[in-house]
């Protein structure tokens, strides 16, 4: 009601704008660099023109193998969140101790990137696709309780009760009447995964756990751009055709569309034999060079960790490389949605030229598909290793996802108080700023903050390829077999990610009000 | 008089006239109902009358001043003296009651201030006072979309109220109410006419409610002004007048 309020509101805004300028400084970005440098960047992509069309046939069986493992780690993953998923529910009957240990692990869980997840795999099922799958399983299975349960949560228990109270088993009763009421959301957040997944698996054959990956690196680091080009075209289609059908299958599941009978069936025999056909030929682990003691000192690595490297100050210690990890996910996600902004209304059919918007889709969509360490690979030739690198990687691939939801924001824009605005003789400057960008900025925040919380997990891989952050340190810790310094690591990402998750809980909460 | 409307015409396409050379007049504190069949043309009417839409011929006086052949910033200073409420309400829904009423401040204010949001309290004060007036003193923190239908409607007359208009237009405002909540609408307005001297043009299609709550009536067909007077005379034959001929036009 008064003034002061006013001027509040206001604080924020700063408050985040001085922190961002504190950690561009922090990362080191350096936009004259970058362009002095540019010419090292439209180097790679000219290059990439024509792709060796040649090496389609080789690349064919790889990348049918990193379809294989997202298709049978997702399948798996989500199949088993479905029964994890009760335990961790509050409104279900289940013994309450049960129910905070699942959610401690899955929340544990979701801190690991997949490349973790699978180099930790490779050490215990050996190089290949199978690693990979596991990898990706737990992955989906982490994401997918969670979503699961959140959605339980809000589902109405009372079918459910009411069966408890006739007398069925608590199981049967979420099976009966829990289920249903989830089910097109579950079904709808796999089909979303799945998509993600193919992306990620695109990368695990960096630490040798099969797939697309490991051919991929071979090309970039031998220099041989036309080929490198035609990896990335054949899994730009890849990607392609899996939105495509998930996105079909997405408007089956919403219930947007209807199809005969006979043609769920069939969409559903295809399915599964896909997901059977993945299954069964993903490859046997290979335990050969898994010992019982290296497992061993593995888990105990992470339960009894290097503790002196927790609190270790100075640049080589482990609160300093999480900072900088948590700033390279902060810049990256800022200059990825001022990019998404422009991206997004160019992408509207309702606000540019259909062809226009489709150009602009097509183009955020080649940018998605392209996995985030090749973008980092590509970035380090311009700003060299370190942090720098890490948010010019962060930024371009926050791109995707936030122009996707921005889009769908601005799809769905009421233009009447735009223009009830306009008959009161209003500037349509003030229209945009009273009228329409109340409409958007929920949507848009809440897409921004669960991107800074996808990439502060991406970020804290980025080491993989010298792109800052966390992550080089910890993979180097995991090759040594340092276990005690790997589980130091993990435990200050484990916190990290908790903490990010809380923050951005609380403002999407504060938002909502 | 508040408003002249002088030979007004307008046109779609080719074939149909949306209006064609309609010409009336409303004087201070009137309370006109603009009734007619759907297509008659009374939604274009009110767009034209609050400056939304250009007409292709005639002009529109408000209080002496000619809107339709104004520009830019003088068609502007004339849209401050004209209220609009809306069918469909208008409102920005995720944003709360008191700030979709300040927007109607907006107009008066200098440029840094408007972008920035510093209403100030005296603008505060007044969006309070027309909001306690039209019955929602405690929803003002509320976000409009939690509100009802007939909330939202007191919502945007309150936003019309705030630019103290010389003239307030409704574009169907009970249309989309209950009965119940469209009468209570109706009744605030006409509160409004009588108690604060509020001159009111309201397109309607609902003939009893108008004929209930207004002091003339102005029928439309097709584009033509086909009857202009006192609610009493209005006899059933000149009912049928103004909406007999859609039906013909139809069949």
């Amino acid at each position: 009601m008064t003034r002061a309020k006013t001027g509040l509101r206001l604080l924020p805004w700063l408050l985040l704008f001085v922190l961002f300028l504190a950690a561009v400084r922090f990362t080191g970005c350096s936009p004259a660099l970058f362009w002095a440098r540019r010419s090292h960047l439209s180097d790679v992509f000219v290059r990439m023109i024509p792709p060796d069309w040649a090496y389609f046939p080789r690349i064919f069986p790889l990348l049918w193998a990193t379809v294989q493992m997202s298709v049978a780690g997702t399948v798996l993953g989500a199949f088993f969140a479905l029964l994890a998923a009760p335990f961790c529910s509050a409104n279900l009957k289940n013994p309450p101790p049960l129910r905070v240990g699942m959610r401690v692990l899955i929340q544990v869980l979701r801190s690991f990137p997949t490349l973790i997840l699978a180099l930790a795999a490779t050490f215990l099922f050996g190089i290949g696709c199978f690693a990979g799958a596991v990898a990706i399983t737990l992955y989906t299975f982490a994401i997918m309780t969670r979503l699961c349960y959140e959605d339980i949560e809000t589902a109405d228990t009372r079918p459910y009760l009411a069966l408890c109270a006739m007398g069925a088993s608590p199981g049967r009763a979420y099976f009966r009447a829990v289920l249903p009421e989830i089910a097109s959301s579950y079904l709808a957040n796999a089909l979303y995964l799945l998509e993600t997944n193919v992306r990620h698996s695109a990368i695990l054959g960096y630490v040798g756990a099969g797939g697309i990956g490991l051919l991929l690196n071979e090309k970039i680091s031998w220099k041989e751009y036309d080929r490198v080009g035609a990896i990335l075209l054949a899994l730009f289609a890849a990607v392609c055709l899996i939105e495509w059908i998930s996105e079909r299958l997405a408007l089956l599941v919403r219930g947007e569309k209807t199809a005969r009978p006979a043609a769920v069936r069939a969409i559903l025999a295809a399915l599964s034999l896909l997901f059977v056909l993945s299954l069964v030929t993903v490859g046997r682990p290979d335990f050969s060079r898994t010992s019982i003691q290296a497992v061993g000192s593995m888990f105990s690595g992470l339960v009894w960790p290097e503790w002196g490297f927790l609190v270790e100050g100075g640049s080589g210690g482990l609160p300093w490389l999480l900072l900088e990890t948590v700033c390279i996910a902060f810049v990256g996600t800022v200059i990825g949605a001022l990019l998404s902004l422009p991206l997004a209304v160019l992408g509207t059919s309702r606000l540019v030229p259909g062809p226009v918007a489709l150009f602009f889709r097509l183009f955020v969509m080649a940018l998605r598909s392209i996995p985030f360490l090749i973008y980092g690979i590509i970035f380090i030739r311009v700003a060299g290793p370190g942090a720098f690198t890490g948010v010019l990687t962060m930024a371009v691939c926050s791109i995707g996802l936030i122009t996707k939801r921005f889009t769908e924001a601005i799809d769905s824009l009421d233009f009447r108080p735009y223009r009830a605005l306009g008959a009161m003789g209003i500037s349509p400057l003030l229209r945009v700023r009273y009228a329409v960008l109340p409409q958007l900025i929920p949507a848009f925040a809440s897409a921004v903050l669960y991107r800074f919380d996808v990439n502060t997990r991406e970020a804290s891989v980025l080491g993989v390829v010298g792109a800052g952050g966390i992550g080089a340190p910890l993979i180097f810790a995991m090759n040594h077999y340092a276990w005690r310094r790997a589980g130091a690591i993990t435990l200050g990402l484990i916190l990290l990610v908790w903490l990010v998750d809380l923050i951005s809980a609380r403002l999407r909460g504060g938002r909502r009000r | 008089m508040k408003l002249q409307v002088l030979h007004v015409s307008k046109q779609f396409d080719e074939r149909v006239a949306a209006l064609s050379d309609v010409s009336f007049s409303v004087g201070e504190g009137e309370f006109v109902s603009v009734i007619g069949p759907s297509g008659a043309g009374k939604t274009t009417l009110i767009r034209i009358l609050n400056g939304s839409e250009p007409c292709d011929g005639g002009e529109v006086l408000l209080s002496g001043q000619h809107l339709e052949s104004a520009r830019g910033r003088k068609k502007a200073e004339i849209q401050k003296g004209v209220g609009t409420i809306y069918q469909d309400f208008a409102l920005v829904e995720n944003v709360s009651v008191l700030q979709n009423v300040l927007n109607a401040a907006l107009p008066d204010m200098a440029f840094l201030p408007a972008v920035l949001g510093l209403f100030g309290r005296a603008r505060r004060e007044t969006a309070a006072a027309l909001l306690a007036r039209v019955g929602l003193a405690d929803k003002l923190e509320e976000p409009v979309k939690n509100l009802s239908g007939g909330q939202k409607q007191r919502v945007a007359i309150a936003r019309a109220l705030m630019r103290r208009p010389e003239i307030l237009l409704a574009d169907e405002p009970v249309a989309s109410l209950d009965p119940v909540t469209g009468r209570q609408i109706l009744t605030l307005l006409r509160d409004l006419q009588q108690k604060d001297g509020l001159t009111i043009v309201m397109n309607s299609h609902n003939l009893a409610l108008s004929k209930e709550f207004s002091d003339r009536l102005i029928g439309l067909n097709r584009g033509r002004l086909v009857y202009d007077g006192p609610v009493g005379e209005a006899s059933a034959e000149v009912i049928d007048t103004i909406y007999a001929a859609a039906e013909e036009a139809q069949v």
